[in-house]
């Protein structure tokens, strides 16, 4: 899936395990993981379940955070981790705009990444409340992407930028 | 009023270059109509029931005599030669074609004006006292509170997805006519002893399927926080919001399901922690910038030496009901504040053609400093006219049909647009508005009644406003038939409070004959000079409803 990252398109170093890969058995999909030593993205809640284990190596690990989630959780375990992929579930959910912004507010200098329904007209917005990665879906992505970010080169809001 | 920099003006073209493609990838079919319908919306463009509908921002109500002739040009050149003023103080344009809606929108920022967040789920306009600056009443003028709140709001990054449409209106002091107390926030221009000027805030107020009265969420806040507060509080509503039912999704059921309390404290949390300090915070320096845009205007200081009207009241006693009804005391002697009824005999309320349009921009700027207002009660104001011009005025007015002295009397009607025009309404509402009009002619019969404010919404989402009137009506269908729905004893104002019903849905023919029977039971059981209001107060609705349902009489 293309990955815009600083309005670039880049390639993606991060693996993310779904739920379908803890269903059976999360200790063991976890222990794989850690054995490969991918750079993996964990949901927030089995991050938390095993986070005794995963907070050993914050610049390999990621949470992903939905709008569902326990949020409070979220802003003591920033400095555990290096990526926060923020999840989009529907247009009109728009949730991870105030995601984003609470957690780089509170610091975080990693990867903010947008996931889900992410798509041209939505990236501006995305990246001035504090996202710095975008994760398009194929069919929905197109070479002018980088371009969404300067239709617009005044706005009156204090400019979150990363 | 707020003239645009060259920062203003560049976001509204561009915003009008990014609609257009947006519109183009629509038409070549390669943004989702779903998405298309979200970015359309939140540049003020409905589909509705015959063509689209467009909204066009009219902040706070002000406009100048430049942008109502640019309006009726584009009435002209795109629409049907009319357009509707809405009770948020916008006007709608009922008959453009989606793929000409960009042109329009560049016609408009030609002159300073846009349609950005006129609907969808985000901040919309910012509505206030269609008498800010000029009213005797006031704790100080709104106005450079209300730029900043649109300023803030307009095109946020963070909130564009709220979980549902957000409305916030300010009043200039302790007189609402702003309808604060329904609005998701309500500001309130506050004076404390010591003479600090700051807002007590409501927030969580509504109609629609659930009508609410807001709640104080804030007694006292310092205005240089207004910007902090505000942001703070769509913060804790974005992240809280329900998104599961677009009916429970206002924030008014979110302060129902927190409590205030914790809806107060929520929001304490987070304008403390984060936002209260912030480059949010507001310097005088600033206040003061969006001020000088606001100061009085040139008036005449010798026009409080021509103040009498007898040879005029002489002349005509139409001219005289009119200046009773239609114009109001104004701050500076020699002044007065002249209302423009849009509640003309058996035409829709609201509802303007391009040539009334053409014509109240000259007569603003001819005896009312070039400056135009719109109402809550979809009427039009001119702020600034001198006493002894009121007989001009009144005379041009009159030949347009634009002088109907109406205001505040039962046939100020607040009624939308209904099942012809909307997609969203069950029934008919400009034809119950006829019909009351034929039957209330009489103007002498009206004035007698006092103030009565009388509204009709054509569905449950109340856009007609029908549960804070004297006499609030509701269209329902059954089966294809229409039925209305009579409420008593609603009020918008500083003593806000929801109508509550009478009784079962009556036949659309029984309804100028209920709304008769109300006004017989009203009369019977007035003392003196009682309002409507204090008359439900003290005798209840028990009365109303036995001889409204009585089987005969």
């Amino acid at each position: 899936m293309p990955l815009l990252i600083n309005g670039k398109t880049s390639v993606d170093a991060w693996v993310a395990l779904d739920a379908d890969d803890y269903s059976a058995d999360a200790k063991a999909a976890i222990d794989h993981s850690l054995q490969q030593k991918n750079a993996t993205i964990y949901p927030l809640a089995v991050y938390l379940t095993y986070r005794e284990q995963l907070s050993a190596d914050p610049a390999n690990t990621g949470v992903l955070v939905t709008g569902d989630d326990n949020l409070s959780s979220l802003s003591d375990l920033l400095s555990e981790v290096s990526l926060i992929a923020i999840d989009f579930p529907v247009l009109r959910d728009g949730r991870g705009f105030s995601i984003a912004r609470n957690v780089t507010r509170r610091g975080f200098s990693g990867e903010v990444r947008a996931v889900g329904d992410v798509s041209y007209d939505r990236l501006d917005n995305m990246q001035r409340s504090g996202f710095n990665a975008f994760q398009i879906a194929e069919d929905r992505y197109t070479d002018d992407a980088h371009q969404a970010f300067t239709e617009m080169t005044v706005n009156y809001q204090p400019t979150h930028l990363r | 009023m707020y003239l645009y920099n060259n920062d203003d003006q560049q976001l509204v073209d561009e915003r009008v270059e990014q609609y257009r493609d947006q519109t183009n990838r629509f038409l070549a079919g390669t943004l989702p109509e779903d998405e298309f319908l979200a970015l359309r919306l939140m540049n003020g463009l409905y589909v509705q029931r015959q063509a689209p509908m467009l909204r066009v921002a009219i902040p706070y109500g002000l406009m100048s005599s430049v942008q109502l002739r640019k309006l009726a040009e584009i009435s002209r050149k795109y629409d049907r030669n009319y357009a509707h003023f809405t009770t948020r103080t916008n006007l709608q344009f009922n008959w453009p074609k989606l793929e000409e809606v960009p042109d329009i929108l560049a016609e408009l920022a030609s002159v300073q004006m846009h349609a950005i967040q006129t609907s969808g789920n985000c901040i919309r306009n910012t509505t206030t006292d269609p008498y800010s600056g000029v009213y005797k009443g006031e704790v100080e003028d709104p106005r450079p509170y209300c730029e900043i709140i649109r300023q803030w709001s307009t095109l946020h990054p963070e909130f564009a997805y709220l979980p549902r449409k957000f409305k916030i209106a300010v009043t200039a002091g302790p007189d609402d006519r702003a309808a604060s107390r329904v609005h998701d926030i309500g500001l309130h221009l506050v004076k404390k002893a010591s003479g600090e000027v700051g807002f007590e805030v409501i927030v969580g107020g509504g109609l629609g399927r659930t009508p609410i009265i807001g709640k104080v969420i804030k007694e006292f806040l310092p205005v240089e926080h207004l910007r902090s507060y505000l942001d703070a509080i769509l913060r804790v509503y974005n992240l809280n919001g329900r998104r599961d039912n677009k009916y429970k999704a206002r924030i008014k059921i979110l302060v129902k399901a927190f409590g205030i309390e914790k809806m107060a404290a929520l929001v304490e949390e987070e304008w403390l922690d984060f936002t209260k300090d912030s480059d949010l915070l507001l310097s005088t320096a600033e206040i003061n910038k969006f001020k000088s845009y606001f100061t009085p205007v040139d008036y005449d200081l010798n026009a409080k030496n021509e103040l009498d009207l007898s040879a005029a009241f002489a002349k005509s006693q139409t001219f005289e009901a009119w200046y009773k009804r239609n114009t109001v005391e104004h701050k500076v002697a020699g002044y007065r504040i002249a209302v423009i009824s849009l509640k003309p005999l058996l035409l829709p309320p609201g509802d303007v053609t391009d040539l009334q349009m053409d014509l109240i921009a000259d007569l603003a700027d001819q005896y009312s400093f070039g400056e135009i207002r719109s109402t809550h009660d979809q009427n039009l104001v001119l702020a600034d006219v001198k006493v002894s011009q009121l007989y001009d005025l009144w005379v041009a007015l009159s030949a347009a049909n634009l002088a109907r002295a109406n205001i505040d009397t039962l046939t100020d009607m607040i009624c939308c647009p209904g099942f012809e025009f909307c997609a969203l309404a069950n029934a008919e509402t400009i034809p119950i508005a006829e019909q009351i009009n034929r039957k209330f002619d009489d103007l002498d019969y009206l004035y007698d009644l006092g103030d009565i404010q009388l509204n009709i919404s054509g569905c449950i989402n109340a856009c007609g406003h029908h549960h804070v009137a004297d006499i609030g009506i509701l269209g329902v269908d059954r089966k294809g038939e229409n039925f209305y729905q009579f409420t008593l004893g609603g009020s918008s104002k500083t003593d806000a409070s929801l109508g509550k019903t009478i009784g079962k849905a009556l036949a659309a023919g029984e309804v100028a004959n209920t709304v008769e029977k109300i006004l017989h039971v009203f009369v019977q059981n007035r003392v003196e000079d009682e309002s409507f209001r204090e008359v439900i107060k003290r005798i209840g609705l028990e009365p109303f409803k036995e001889y409204v349902y009585a089987t005969s009489h």
